[in-house]
């Protein structure tokens, strides 16, 4: 799973916080060391309304309505941005507010300040404590055609891609009720037998989880 | 990486030995935060019908808390975070099933019922009034899958925290929530009531906690299987 994947750290340190930066400033040089070489600021006196497209790291701290698409590259949405806009890029960090689905195709973080309604889909997803978040988290990866093909989940509500989510899927064999649900009455009443059950996560029980066969 | 193993600290595996089925054990010895570690049953049986990597989609009532997306990211393809109670809180001068309705239609999706494969409602069940108990247990019946799984938390103990606590998850059959200040009466609704308000589905497990709570695992029955020959539709 992406999750245990343990590449070298990706986690965005650097590039991903953005430096309280001059308010206007509309492009800042960033260090460069990710073979990243420019990083487009968008000021928080700033107000776009349209399709921002292009292939730099980008940091919102002003308003943005439409949408976002850089590609292979990183959006962060610092804490005085506001976004109502779908985002696309590889590493997503979320300082602010965002209304909008996230597509990353690394990536989503969203720090402790975020503020997010909509669905993430990224093979990584991270929720800092604190970060307020109203929405569906789908890990699977983000194809790079699919980040940059526009509304690839369509507009907030189910994410598209949850609705396939009918085939593949494994199944407890719900068979080994030795406390079957049918005696409503008292049904396992009690720390019952189920505790040897419990926790055993392994894939042990697996040949009883056959795949999906509704 | 991980918030998960941060939250846990470095004694997180000692800590976990030794625990008693079903106990509460404060944690943090240094005081610096007052929390609480739980040993779900219910949740170590869900977790148990699930194979690590598959492809659920599964429905979390709660709020949005890191450590669960990571963990339950081990098990699920996709996680949907409602949230509830702070939707619930932001129509808090109205009550009754309406609001319920509103707060679950985004979650539950009408258009296509019965796709979670499980749902974690911890504790919040409590903190609707029957009413609003019956018009939730409906919405998430429907919307849960025929095998799939509901986890809830009742309290039989005369008082409750004031406000829905915020379950972490800290391995397959332990949570951790931080210790309620202030507490209040509960329901404690019995298990008929929960019975006539799931009725759509059976009751796999309950364990009785010796901490106030019982854990509930609905799970929704399977259609009886087609007889051969049958056309599948």
């Amino acid at each position: 799973m992406a999750w245990m994947r343990n590449e070298p750290d990706t986690t965005p340190s650097s590039p991903a916080t953005p430096s309280p930066s001059p308010a206007a400033s509309p492009r800042a040089p960033s260090s460069g060391s990710s073979g990243r070489t420019e990083r487009a600021v968008i000021g928080s006196s700033i107000s776009v309304q349209g399709d921002i497209k292009g292939e730099e790291d980008l940091t919102i701290l002003g308003q943005v309505q439409g949408t976002v698409d850089v590609k292979n590259n990183s959006v962060t949405v610092g804490q005085s941005g506001h976004v109502k806009a779908d985002l696309h890029a590889d590493l997503i960090v979320v300082e602010g507010r965002v209304e909008g689905n996230l597509f990353g195709t690394d990536q989503i973080i969203l720090r402790a300040t975020a503020n997010v309604q909509g669905n993430l889909t990224a093979p990584r997803v991270a929720l800092e404590d604190g970060a307020q978040f109203k929405g569906a988290i789908d890990m699977e990866p983000v194809r790079k055609g699919q980040a940059s093909s526009g509304a690839a989940g369509g507009p907030s509500g189910s994410s598209g891609s949850s609705a396939s989510g009918g085939s593949g899927v494994a199944k407890g064999s719900a068979d080994d009720k030795e406390n079957a649900s049918s005696d409503s009455g008292g049904s396992g009443k009690g720390t019952g037998p189920g505790a040897g059950s419990a926790g055993s996560t392994s894939s042990s029980g697996g040949g009883g989880k056959s795949g999906n066969g509704r | 990486m991980s918030l998960f193993r941060r939250f846990l600290g470095p004694q997180g595996k000692q800590a976990r030995q030794g625990q008693r089925r079903g106990t509460e054990e404060p944690e943090g010895a240094g005081g610096e935060r007052q929390a609480v570690r739980l040993r779900s049953l219910a949740l170590g049986t869900l977790f148990s019908h699930l194979v690590p990597g598959g492809a659920y989609e599964f429905l979390d009532l709660g709020p949005a808390i890191g450590p669960n997306v990571e963990f339950l990211s081990h098990y699920v393809r996709s996680v949907r975070v409602g949230d509830l109670w702070a939707t619930l809180r932001a129509t808090a001068p109205t009550s009754g099933p309406e609001r319920i309705e509103r707060a679950l239609e985004p979650l539950i999706d009408p258009g296509s019922p019965q796709r979670y494969h499980g749902i974690l409602t911890w504790d919040l069940l409590n903190y609707l009034d029957r009413e609003e108990l019956k018009t939730a247990a409906t919405a998430l019946s429907r919307a849960l899958r025929p095998g799939g799984y509901l986890l809830a938390l009742i309290y039989y103990s005369a008082q409750m925290p004031a406000e829905p606590l915020r379950y972490r998850i800290l391995d397959t059959d332990t949570v951790g929530h931080e210790a309620p200040q202030i507490r209040r009466p509960a329901p404690r609704y019995p298990q008929r009531t929960l019975n006539m308000a799931f009725s759509e589905l059976a009751i796999d497990r309950s364990y009785l906690l010796k901490t106030g709570l019982q854990e509930y695992l609905f799970v929704r029955p399977e259609p009886p299987r087609e007889e051969p020959g049958t056309p599948i539709g």
